[in-house]
């Protein structure tokens, strides 16, 4: 594979579209969606900047499709109400009935300086998400910053704390 | 709880990272068909996929308690004193003036997760000593509560109505509300369906502000009507005439902000008192009537008190249970 610019992405794909479109669906079973796909992945790339060379624009350019593919059928899929996906999640791991699991003390309290351990955004996340049980969407809008800072943010503060929990003392 | 303190291997690692990015997945307010399907796919893969989705979803609870925890203490923290030069010891004070709300605070912090009731069923909003706080009443309605105030919400068939003042001082504003919001506070009722007003009541008597709109007060002593930049004083037997003010005066505080013109110096202590924990107390008469014209912020309440003090060339001398003696 020759390397290219990230620039040189869209003439890559410009080149190798037909084969590249096949593979894609190929990967996504559907060659409509492919298609459409692709069409949001050059889109993509143009508003992309010039960065590194990339080893196998190929692979580079599939994966961006298939991430956009996802979207797409994602979006094209009814939306749930809150009540399904809390069934959804009851039926993988089903309560035990009335029985609350009341936490360890010790653990809630290690997990607790941990919390205040995080930077201050991070923090304000975890409390706004798992205190006040505001969707990460909603989140957002309170904090005012992007859906995908708030996302980033509460799996990186994730990440920390099962870490911390698990660091052998 | 689970396997916290054993050493995971990669491949359990993997499937608690994968079971997380489900739960935030599911608990996003974005999950949709697509992706309910393919969680039930991931789960249905193997027995280790679901005991790592479980073990997961017990973490998140004990998140949500420590969470909760956390929270608790953090609001403790933002209403107590700040240690000030002197080394006056401000946390006797606090607990003194305070002892009860100590008492419900250590109550506060240590039931689960689920008995907490909601702020309404303790039956009223308070603030602390220098503490704000704005609520959203729904329906175009916020009410913001100054230092040391006490509220009760009232409402008319399941819809909110308005609130008792118990004492201190609340600013509503409405957004085009479809009904009128009313303040009670001592022997009479504010009303007003848009605009904004403040209200005062420092025991001895009530101060109604209009700052834009229309405000009845019903008084037994009498109504009065006020629109912007008017105000009324009251007390238990009389109401006052209808008195023009400085607006930006009254509602300063929203701003974190006191201003002060030709005020005397008494009734500055006073006010500075509201929102300071400790006591300042003026002993010098000779300046207890000296007007004051100025603002000072509210977040350094005790610089305004050190240039009052050189203004007025007063000595200072604090004493235990953080009162601050000016003469």
């Amino acid at each position: 594979m020759t390397e290219q610019l990230a620039t040189g992405l869209m003439d890559y794909l410009a080149r190798h579209y037909a084969s590249i479109k096949s593979r894609l669906g190929r990967i996504v079973g559907n060659s409509d969606l492919a298609a459409d796909a692709l069409q949001d992945t050059w889109l993509r790339l143009q508003a992309r900047e010039a960065e590194d060379t990339i080893q196998n624009p190929a692979g580079y350019i599939l994966r961006i499709g298939v991430n956009i593919a996802i979207d797409i059928q994602r979006r094209q899929s009814r939306a749930v109400s809150l009540d399904e996906v809390n069934a959804a999640m009851e039926l993988a791991d089903p309560a035990p009935g009335t029985e609350h699991v009341a936490q360890v003390r010790s653990e809630v309290q290690a997990l607790l300086g941990h919390i205040e351990a995080l930077p201050k955004r991070q923090r304000s996340v975890i409390s706004l998400v798992h205190f006040e049980g505001l969707a990460q969407k909603e989140v957002a809008q309170r904090l005012d910053i992007s859906l995908r800072t708030v996302e980033a943010d509460l799996k990186k503060a994730h990440e920390t704390l099962l870490a911390r929990r698990d660091e052998v003392p | 709880m689970n396997t916290s303190k054993q050493m995971r291997n990669p491949d359990d690692q993997s499937l608690q990272r994968q079971a997380w990015v489900w739960l935030r997945l599911l608990h996003s307010g974005k999950a949709r068909q697509y992706d309910l399907d393919g969680f039930q796919r991931w789960l249905r893969a193997s027995t280790t996929h679901q005991q790592a989705f479980h073990a997961a979803r017990q973490d998140w609870e004990t998140l949500g308690e420590a969470a909760a925890l956390q929270a608790a203490q953090a609001r403790l923290q933002t209403s107590a004193p700040r240690a000030v030069n002197g080394g006056r010891r401000l946390w006797l004070a606090w607990f003194a003036t305070g002892a009860t709300v100590a008492a419900a605070s250590a109550a506060i912090v240590h039931p689960p997760l689920g008995l907490w009731p909601a702020a309404e069923t303790w039956g009223g909003d308070a603030t602390t000593v220098g503490e704000q706080r704005a609520l959203d009443l729904g329906d175009g309605i916020q009410v913001t509560l100054n230092t040391q105030t006490s509220i009760r919400r009232q409402s008319v068939d399941g819809r909110i109505s308005g609130i008792e003042l118990v004492k201190g001082e609340a600013a509503v504003d409405l957004a085009g509300v479809s009904g009128s919001f009313t303040v009670l506070a001592g022997k009479a009722r504010s009303t007003a369906s848009s605009g904004s007003f403040e209200v005062r009541n420092l025991g001895d008597k009530v101060c109604v502000t209009c700052l834009a709109g229309d405000v009845v007060i019903s008084h037994p002593a009498g109504q009065r009507r006020l629109s912007g930049r008017q105000q009324a004083i009251y007390d238990a037997r009389r109401i006052s005439g209808i008195g023009g003010v400085q607006t930006e005066q009254v509602a300063a505080w929203r701003r974190g902000e006191l201003r002060f013109d030709q005020t005397p110096l008494r009734q500055v202590i006073e006010e500075i008192n509201r929102y300071r924990p400790g006591d300042v107390v003026l002993l010098n008469d000779k300046v207890r009537e000296a007007p004051v014209s100025g603002s000072f912020y509210i977040a350094s309440l005790d610089q305004a008190l050190a240039q009052l003090q050189r203004t007025f060339n007063l000595k200072a001398k604090a004493l235990p249970a953080g009162i601050y003696l000016l003469s």
